[in-house]
């Protein structure tokens, strides 16, 4: 009975999380305080970050606005517009199907629309990597891939899963957690 | 085997499911203000929050406004920005703070912290304003919490809490000198340098002082040799480290001495000189079960006051802190703060100070406070939360010399316990609104004073002993308070709106009430002691509108209510009512444009009827009109490293009379502050 209802759990989360990854796409492009505020995370964490930071932008490169809104992040980060002063990045575009250049980055930031098939692996590949996975889209957090989600507009709120900071191996100061919303 | 009871069970889990904190202990307010685009605190759980979230009335005043208030005293930038808070000045350097309507010299209602250290006094439960070993360039953020907030903050917080917070060894580089000269030959200077190390610690070296001369307008006779050249200097040394990345240490060292002539618990002018030291040490240690805190510190204080009575009092006041608390989360709706304290008080009025000397020889009074406290923080939907703190104190107050003999040793050998709640209900009922429903029970023990020692000064062949009461009963004072606050971003502003009505049960009066008369030596001796003197109620409210645009105008426009309605005996000896000005209405507006900024605030407020004691004779209740005052400040930034500021207070006249104590003059000053 309990074998049974734990799989039946487990599949239901699972239902639920793909129901959020795979649900009808909905534009969560990124704006350019979310990127801002999620690159100030990195002065939050446990480990402390210097020099040149690689930072991976994903998108998907079968859907147009996905291609222009990483491009979009991409030129806030090389602009370095509400960028801490502290430190320096290096933004990459990263295609939802070559997870394997994630390899080396600190931060991955999800651009809009990718509500296919890769995000998963993408996300998973990531977390192996100690990688750093923000999105404006708060349901990638709620599925605990991403470890942040960022809505900064109208009021800021900013999402954490604890479960998907943990498979990162990703420590935050306690300020942080305090102050963010835990999915 | 024996069945593990399933309160330890249920417990366990709790702890076990607790999302551990990790890294920094230190808060990095600058990087978290900036992330949420408003100023964080930990003022009111305890725990970090934004200043939207919490359930309290704080006003938050940033280190840009400190800078274009134009004035480098911390009480008169308190009185510019935060409606409901009343500034009374008796001197060019002295102030008491009042909040909401609750006015006195020698306030002993608002705490006052600095980087959560008190320095407010628990001799005569006050803070020397004048005196706080802070350079006020280095001051991050002053966080003012208006109503009830003991069950955080304990018994000093019946009425509000003011904590200065500067800014932090790890994370900001706080390297600054400045230099004013202004009217009253006021010469004001302040320095400190931060050296980071690495990136496992920092210290910071503060140090500063100013001199001038006292304001030079009328004074009843017995009191117009109070006007001795104020001056005060401090120097402070802190340090942070990280010993494990998990585990951070500091220690602060602070000196300070200063003094002035003000306003004093007997309600006229006198001058004191203050002398503290501090020393404090405490670690943060993230641990899987949350951020365990431990914090020590010791103040010691010594304070000569002379007013019209001689010879002088001297009393020395030292305060031991000790507490241990654990911050954690359960699950993502819940985060919880426990608390140990433990507060040994104590202070002696030194014998040579005391005609009656053979008597009261090494009288001293120690009051051990034991305290448990917690505050539970629950996200009930993502718009609503509900915050609950609690607080229990267990005071053993003792004799340690030998007190006045009007009591016995058994009565200042006495216990007593307070409990102090806050509870808050905060609601984002949309993006643009937010609704607040707050209770507080504010505990206001007596002071040390009031409670034992004793000081027999003789003024005109009358020996006025002010000896302890240990029949006091604490103060209760209770909060209620709505709040709304509704963001206008058509003309980037936000409203906020508030009411409240507070009630306060056995106040205590100054030590006033005569409760012998003996003699010695044929000389007549009048023993004075403070008594409780029934309640009082408040009531009132603020609206206050302001906002920032794009194009560098600022603005912010208030207005405050506060009406007290005292029982007689209250009126007949502290007289809370109209001790503040009913009404308060204050204009600020601002505008910065490239390498210049310019700052004004104005204000008027109505009519006051405080209570004052003038060449000896009984109390008296002095109306004084109402008044309107300005500042304004004028700032130019050099270069990268220096800004030039002319800024003044009271442009409008040369005296102005804004209570019972002389009147304050029109004072401005030049000022060169360097950054690097």
């Amino acid at each position: 009975m309990t074998t049974h209802f734990k799989a039946y759990l487990r599949k239901a989360t699972l239902a639920c999380c793909a129901a959020l990854l795979f649900a009808p796409s909905v534009s969560f492009a990124t704006d350019a305080l979310d990127i801002s505020i999620g690159l100030k995370i990195l002065l939050l964490m446990k480990e402390r970050y210097s020099g040149p930071i690689p930072v991976a932008v994903i998108y998907n490169p079968a859907v147009p606005s996905s291609v222009s809104d990483a491009e979009s992040i991409k030129k806030n980060i090389d602009q370095g517009t509400g960028i801490p002063e502290e430190l320096k990045f290096s933004a990459y575009l990263v295609s939802l199907n070559h997870a394997e250049k994630l390899a080396g980055a600190k931060v991955a930031f999800m651009a809009d629309n990718l509500s296919s098939d890769g995000i998963s692996s993408v996300c998973d590949a990531a977390g192996k990597q100690g990688i750093l996975t923000i999105s404006s889209n708060i349901n990638c957090v709620r599925a605990n891939q991403c470890v942040v989600g960022i809505i900064s507009k109208p009021r800021i709120e900013i999402y954490y899963s604890p479960l998907a900071a943990e498979a990162s191996h990703l420590t935050f100061s306690s300020a942080f957690i305090m102050l963010v919303k835990p999915i | 085997m024996k069945r593990i009871p399933l309160y330890i069970t249920a417990s366990v889990a709790v702890l076990a499911a607790a999302t551990a904190a990790h890294a920094d202990q230190s808060i990095n307010y600058g990087v978290l203000e900036e992330m949420f685009g408003e100023p964080i605190t930990t003022n009111v759980t305890g725990t970090p929050q934004r200043a939207s979230d919490v359930a309290a009335n704080i006003t938050i005043i940033t280190a840009d406004q400190i800078r274009q208030a134009g004035s480098r005293s911390i009480p008169q930038i308190i009185g510019i920005y935060v409606p409901g808070m009343d500034v009374l000045q008796s001197s060019i350097t002295a102030f008491d703070v009042g909040v909401r309507g609750y006015q006195q010299p020698y306030q002993p209602r608002l705490q006052v912290l600095i980087d959560g250290r008190q320095v407010f006094n628990d001799d005569y439960s006050h803070t020397q304003w004048s005196n706080l070993p802070v350079n006020i360039d280095d001051i991050r953020q002053i966080e003012v919490v208006k109503g009830a907030a003991s069950a955080l903050f304990g018994s000093n917080a019946a009425g509000g809490v003011v904590n200065i917070i500067t800014y932090n060894l790890l994370y900001d580089q706080s390297r600054v000198a400045s230099l004013s000269y202004g009217t009253q030959n006021m010469v004001t200077g302040d320095a400190t340098y931060t050296q980071h190390l690495s990136d496992w610690g920092g210290i910071k070296i503060s140090a500063g002082g100013m001199g001038g001369e006292d304001f030079g307008t009328l004074r009843p006779a017995t009191e117009t040799g109070f006007t001795a050249n104020p001056q005060h200097q401090y120097v402070t040394g802190s340090s942070l480290f990280k010993v494990t990345p998990d585990l951070l240490a500091n220690m602060e060292i602070t000196y300070s001495n200063g003094k002035d002539n003000g306003a004093e618990r007997g309600f006229n002018i006198g001058n004191n000189v203050d002398t503290n030291y501090s020393l404090r040490g405490g670690i943060s240690w993230q641990t899987p079960y949350g951020l365990l805190t431990n914090n020590n510190y010791f103040n010691h204080n010594s304070e000569l006051s002379t007013y019209f009575l001689t010879p002088n009092e001297h009393t020395v006041t030292e305060l031991l802190v000790s507490n241990l608390e654990d911050q954690f989360r359960v699950g993502s709706a819940n985060i919880f703060r426990l608390g140990l304290e433990y507060r040994r008080k104590s202070i002696q009025q030194l014998a040579d100070n005391n005609v009656d000397g053979a008597i009261d020889n090494e009288n001293k009074l120690y009051d051990n406070v034991y305290t448990v406290n917690g505050t539970w923080l629950w996200q009930i939907t993502d718009k609503l939360s509900w915050t609950n703190s609690a607080r229990v104190d267990h005071s053993a107050i003792y004799e340690g010399g030998t007190l006045d003999p009007n009591y016995l040793v058994q009565d200042y050998n006495h216990s007593l316990n307070a409990f102090s709640a806050n509870s808050g209900l905060v609601y984002h009922a949309t993006d643009a609104d937010t609704v607040r429903a707050t209770y507080g029970r504010g505990v206001q023990l007596p002071s040390m004073l009031q409670n034992g020692t004793d000081a027999a000064p003789i003024q005109g062949g009358i020996i006025y002993s002010a000896i302890g009461n240990p029949n006091l009963k604490p103060t209760i004072v209770e909060n209620y308070e709505l709040g709304y606050d509704r963001a206008l971003p058509a003309i980037d502003s936000t409203a906020k709106f508030s009411v409240y009505y507070q009630t306060n049960k056995d106040l205590i009066s100054p030590p006033s009430q005569i409760v012998s008369t003996r003699f010695i030596n044929f000389t007549p001796w009048l023993t004075l002691e403070s008594v409780n003197v029934g309640s009082s109620h408040g009531a009132g409210g603020e609206v206050e509108l302001k906002g920032k645009s794009l194009n560098g105008f600022r603005w912010d426009a208030s207005y405050s209510l506060s009406t007290v309605a005292d029982a007689e005996t209250v009126a007949t000896t502290i007289g809370y009512n109209a001790s503040a000005p009913e009404s308060h209405f204050r204009l600020l507006l601002g505008y910065s444009s490239g390498s210049w900024e310019l700052d004004t605030n104005g204000q008027y407020v109505t009519s006051t009827d405080m209570l004052r004691l003038i060449d000896n004779a009984a109390f008296t209740n002095v109306p004084v009109a109402g008044y309107a005052s300005i500042g304004a400040r004028i700032g130019y930034t050099i270069n990268d490293h220096y800004t030039l500021a002319l800024s003044g207070t009271n442009l409008t006249r040369a005296d102005t009379l804004e209570n019972p104590y002389p009147a304050v003059q029109r004072q401005v000053f030049l000022g060169l502050t360097g950054k690097f």
